[in-house]
């Protein structure tokens, strides 16, 4: 099928835009619950992401996966929220505890649902650049240009969100 | 890389494993419906806007002429002293002339063809004044149209001196 008519099918066919969203809200809602931790904003940020990818899908240029596109979409949505909520990504005072300063042995015992679990724990700062360059792929440069923060603040919290998972996951064990 | 980055690449999948909030798919389709109700909202009033522009333009393009003439023109038509002092006095040095041309011309017989075909072509020049005076007031006092109507005294004038030339003719012819 060419582009172009799908292209105009997701924009007018709603028969076609519910089979799109039930195919990919899994992936878009994962990203931005690991985003925003907030079950309720993720599925009103996904939708939107949704109706307005529908709605530019012209500007789809088809050199990616249709739901990466929108996942895109969904976390710049959900990063400007954060930003309109002034999360501070780029604070050290944030971080309770400590982890930064110590380093947790990385045995390599882990599971999906304690990691999760871990994740939703982190400060959000953390769990942002932490979800960001482990999920999203986005390296830290592109982090750091999104979050309006340093390169080197954004590494900084990715390493002590790693740290802080390690060590939770630690202690479900014990 | 870490034994637990390692762990999250390897698992990547599971962890989009999240159960959506129940009832997801019905608040999409109603805020899908909600956008089209918007969209279409947005149609119909940049329609609406559109229709009202091109009212404006037309009604503009219509008012303006009258707008951009001197104050005192009031209908559908302007003379060359409305247009300036320097026009008005060309207006008045030719209709005087006209005027006083006209009344030497009163016994003039008009049984001669000559003068027959002179009287018309002036009838026919002071019918195409009255036009050029409706042309000035619409194209906001061109001078295309001043120099049209200036051209047009100079022309009745000019026949008006060949009818004076033919009376002075008779008049000799018959003393």
């Amino acid at each position: 099928m060419e582009i172009s008519l799908i292209k105009k099918q997701l924009k007018t066919d709603r028969r076609v835009q519910t089979d799109v969203y039930n195919a990919c809200c899994r992936r878009v809602y994962a990203s931005c619950l690991r985003i925003l931790n907030d079950p309720h904003e993720a599925e009103d940020f996904m939708q939107e992401a949704f109706i307005q990818a529908f709605d530019r899908i012209d500007s789809f240029r088809g050199d990616s996966r249709l739901a990466s596109w929108i996942c895109r979409i969904a976390i710049n949505k959900c990063l400007d929220h954060l930003k309109k909520r002034k999360v501070p990504f780029d604070m050290d005072a944030e971080f309770e505890g400590g982890a930064e300063n110590h380093h947790y042995e990385d045995e390599g015992s882990y599971d999906v649902d304690r990691i999760k679990r871990a994740m939703k724990d982190l400060p959000e700062g953390c769990r942002v650049v932490f979800s960001l360059h482990l999920f999203e792929d986005m390296d830290h440069k592109s982090i750091s240009k999104h979050l309006g923060i340093k390169e080197a603040s954004s590494r900084a919290q990715f390493a002590r969100a790693k740290n802080r998972i390690i060590e939770l996951v630690k202690e479900t064990y014990v | 890389m870490s034994d637990l980055e390692k762990f999250i690449k390897k698992e990547r999948d599971s962890f989009d494993e999240e159960p959506l909030p129940l009832g997801h798919e019905n608040r999409f389709l109603m805020k899908t419906e909600k956008q089209k109700i918007e969209n279409e909202n947005r149609v119909r009033f940049w329609r609406v806007a559109a229709a009202i522009t091109v009212l404006l333009l037309a009604g503009g393009s219509l008012l303006l002429p009258r707008f951009n003439s001197p104050v005192d023109v009031q209908y559908g038509s302007m003379a060359l002293s409305d247009v300036s002092s320097d026009m008005a006095n060309i207006e008045l040095y030719y209709t005087s002339k006209l005027e006083e041309k006209y009344k030497g011309l009163q016994e003039l017989s008009e049984t001669n063809t000559e003068v027959k075909s002179l009287f018309y072509e002036l009838t026919f020049l002071n019918e195409e004044y009255d036009n050029l005076e409706r042309e000035l007031y619409r194209s906001g006092t061109s001078d295309r149209v001043i120099l049209a109507m200036i051209e047009n005294f100079r022309l009745r004038l000019k026949i008006m001196e060949e009818l004076e030339k033919i009376k002075n003719e008779q008049l000799s012819e018959s003393s």
